[in-house]
């Protein structure tokens, strides 16, 4: 049956593919958050072209690139993205050189409760600056270099590494001590 | 588990492959639903429909095209001067359009007009306000933002759940990165000045010139006397 055999070929692109394109869509989108609803709208659309035409999987990644792309400019009004414009000066000029907060960035010496963990995510994912959403995934859960990191973001190695410095400071604030 | 693993298990439960699989199976399984009752109702209808075909047809068509925008008189406090009419085009096809634009920063106060809009009615509950310059190219080929598009307000209550944005100028129309069809659809009035009002499920559109400058305003979720005082406000 042809809506078997399409829901396979959909099977096969979503696995090969789901990685790398959130990957895509956490970085080219203005709030994190935003990426559960245009990821859904991309593979909506890949399973309504699947059924309507035949689709190589050769150059798949590409072609759902260039889906994602539509997806996220057609997400956002002007408004929104004014809304969710970063306040944290991204001028590299602003902000001091740190060379030297390597050590400082080691988020296993902050004492937090295991159980605040989800909560902490949320915290950093609804921070007014969604830079620093984005560099926690990519440092974090993809295990990125601060190097690749600011080549993916287009910033400067210092910038990456102020913001997790400062936000790691921040969590220690608000979560450390084992407190709430 | 170390707290680097525990941060990236709680964002893999987060951001979840096969959470975001079955989410999206159910919309496809919902879409099929629904194609599938509407497949069994032309089913139905057919032949009656054949029979009626053409005049049917015409009928639909325009019945259609009116369906498209709707429009009627808000439930407002009546005024002798206030005369609106909502144009309700949350049934059309949105069409996006991009916009190549930057955005700064600024004080309301550096505005040199903006005593015009300072004293606006915005809603009890809304504590925040941005005032923003949105800047564009001079042409296509630059690379600089250097030229002063136009400006915008931003107020929202603390939930950002409702807002208004006013973008204005004496120069330029304020861009906008949307667009949809005026056709039949009813002009408002409000102390003599004429504008247009659209509505887009929760959200609001008007644009119109008053003492020379173009205003464009959107809202989010702001109900229509609200709209009606923070327009009286500005059109005084």
């Amino acid at each position: 049956m042809a809506s078997q055999q399409n829901l396979y070929k959909f099977n096969e692109i979503y696995d090969k593919t789901y990685l790398d394109l959130s990957k895509y869509v956490i970085i080219k989108c203005h709030n994190i958050n935003d990426t559960h609803d245009i990821m859904q709208e991309i593979y909506l659309e890949l399973w309504n072209l699947l059924n309507k035409k035949e689709i190589s999987t050769v150059n798949i990644k590409s072609y759902l690139i260039g889906i994602a792309n539509n997806k996220i400019k057609k997400h956002y009004t002007l408004i929104q993205k004014l809304k969710t414009i970063s306040l944290f000066e991204t001028n590299d000029k602003e902000i001091e050189i740190i060379d030297t907060i390597e050590d400082a960035m080691n988020i296993n010496a902050l004492i937090i409760k295991e159980e605040n963990w989800n909560a902490i995510w949320q915290f950093i994912k609804n921070k007014k600056n969604q830079d620093i959403p984005k560099v926690f995934y990519l440092y974090y859960k993809l295990e990125l270099s601060i190097r690749e990191i600011s080549e993916e973001l287009q910033r400067s190695d210092s910038y990456i590494k102020h913001l997790i410095y400062r936000t790691l400071h921040e969590l220690q604030v608000h979560f450390g001590n084992g407190g709430n | 588990m170390s707290n680097k693993e525990r941060l990236k298990h709680a964002i893999e439960q987060d951001f979840n492959c096969k959470r975001y699989y079955d989410e999206i199976m159910n919309q496809i399984k919902k879409g099929e639903e629904k194609m599938q009752k509407k497949s069994n109702l032309w089913k139905g209808v057919l032949l009656p429909i054949c029979l009626i075909g053409l005049i049917s047809s015409i009928v639909f068509f325009n019945t259609n095209k009116e369906f498209k925008t709707n429009v009627y008189q808000p439930d407002i406090e009546a005024k002798d001067n206030v005369h609106l009419y909502i144009n309700d085009v949350s049934k059309m096809t949105q069409e996006v359009l991009s916009i190549d634009a930057d955005v700064k920063i600024t004080h309301i106060e550096n505005i040199l007009y903006f005593k015009e809009i300072a004293q606006v009615k915005i809603p009890s509950d809304f504590d925040y306000q941005e005032a923003h310059e949105i800047y564009t190219k001079p042409d296509r080929e630059s690379n600089e933002y250097s030229v002063l598009q136009s400006y915008v307000f931003n107020y929202r209550n603390q939930k950002n759940d409702r807002d208004i944005n006013v973008s204005f100028s004496k120069e330029n129309k304020p861009i906008r990165d949307y667009y949809f069809s005026l056709e039949g659809s009813k002009i408002s009035e409000i102390n003599n000045i004429e504008l247009k009002i659209f509505k887009y499920n929760e959200l609001f559109f008007t644009e119109f010139n008053y003492k020379g400058i173009n205003f464009d305003i959107e809202t989010t979720n702001i109900t229509e006397q609200e709209l009606t005082d923070l327009l009286v406000s500005i059109l005084k």
